[in-house]
């Protein structure tokens, strides 16, 4: 399902060759400048999918491989963010995914059923104040916790709209999917991220018990 | 839906079904502006739209681990290797 150019394509060539000025190298520095900084970013993505610091590491460094074997192919002055992530999907696709045999967490993206979703359970003004409060006072942890929770393809839309800050069309291109498709699960994944975090808030006690049921 | 008793529940309705682009700014200036006009004047979408606020920055600020040292490390020793004048 994705579209995309393979980006490892591209050979390194000239290994160990004995040239004095080598554009090899050049290469290698511009890789280092712009990619190296770019390293925080690609491990928090690389835990949206892996979700564990190892093979987050693993999958960072895969993908560090890949993009600087296809680094030649990159356009410089395009997103290199959004180039990067694509190969980390594609690596994370064909060989982590795979081996890890995950429970496939289906997100059936039909693009109609977000839309005839209609706001729920809406209460009294006040309380949605204290609720924002409260998501406010949630700790860290209960945040991460409840972005792991959420179905893979909606955990990932998430992360790069809200995190990331891509448009949707970058979003659609590095998932390899229509641009409905992303709104589809960004819809989801956020909805299903406010209901996990208000249960936390609620087991904390940060909001006012307002009644049974809905 | 329960609109809060807003005189524009449409409205309501528009900034529900569109709150996530709205917030994205993904949405055509048109429906945006609508959007942004509902949200001035429907004290029960704002909230709704605070909170939504709330929950984005939160997850910004929760979701950007540090890379490892030892991830670090690597990168640099991997790259080092395809140096042929330097290190």
């Amino acid at each position: 399902m994705l579209l995309l150019d393979d980006p490892t394509l591209e050979g390194v060539g000239a290994l160990g060759s004995r040239v004095m000025v080598d554009p090899e190298d050049e290469l290698a520095t511009r890789f280092e400048a712009e990619v190296i900084p770019l390293l925080d970013t690609l491990y928090a993505g690389a835990l949206r999918m892996a979700r564990n610091p190892d093979d987050a590491s693993d999958l960072v460094q895969e993908t560090v491989e890949r993009a600087f074997k296809g680094f030649k192919s990159f356009t410089p002055g395009t997103n290199l963010r959004a180039w990067l992530f694509r190969i980390m999907t594609n690596a994370y696709i064909n060989s982590y995914r795979k081996k890890q045999r995950q429970p496939q967490q289906s997100s059936a993206d039909d693009v109609e059923d977000w839309q005839m979703h209609k706001a729920a359970s809406h209460t009294s003004a006040g309380l949605r104040s204290a609720e924002a409060e409260a998501l406010d006072r949630l700790p860290d942890s209960d945040v991460t916790r409840a972005l792991s929770s959420i179905g893979e393809d909606y955990r990932l839309a998430v992360y790069y709209a809200d995190v990331e800050g891509f448009a949707y069309k970058e979003i659609a291109e590095i998932m390899g999917t229509p641009v409905g498709t992303v709104m589809s699960r960004l819809h989801r994944g956020r909805k299903q991220l406010r209901e996990l975090l208000e249960d936390y808030a609620t087991e904390r006690g940060l909001v006012p018990s307002q009644g049974e049921g809905s | 839906m329960n609109t809060g008793g807003c005189a524009d529940p449409h409205g309501c309705e528009d900034t529900d079904q569109h709150l996530y682009e709205y917030q994205h700014h993904e949405l055509t200036p048109d429906l945006h502006r609508r959007i942004e006009e509902h949200l001035a004047t429907c004290a029960h979408c704002r909230e709704l739209y605070a909170e939504e606020e709330v929950i984005r920055q939160r997850v910004k600020e929760c979701a950007c681990e540090r890379a490892p040292e030892q991830l670090r490390a690597q990168v640099f020793a991997f790259i080092a290797t395809f140096r042929t004048t330097r290190g």
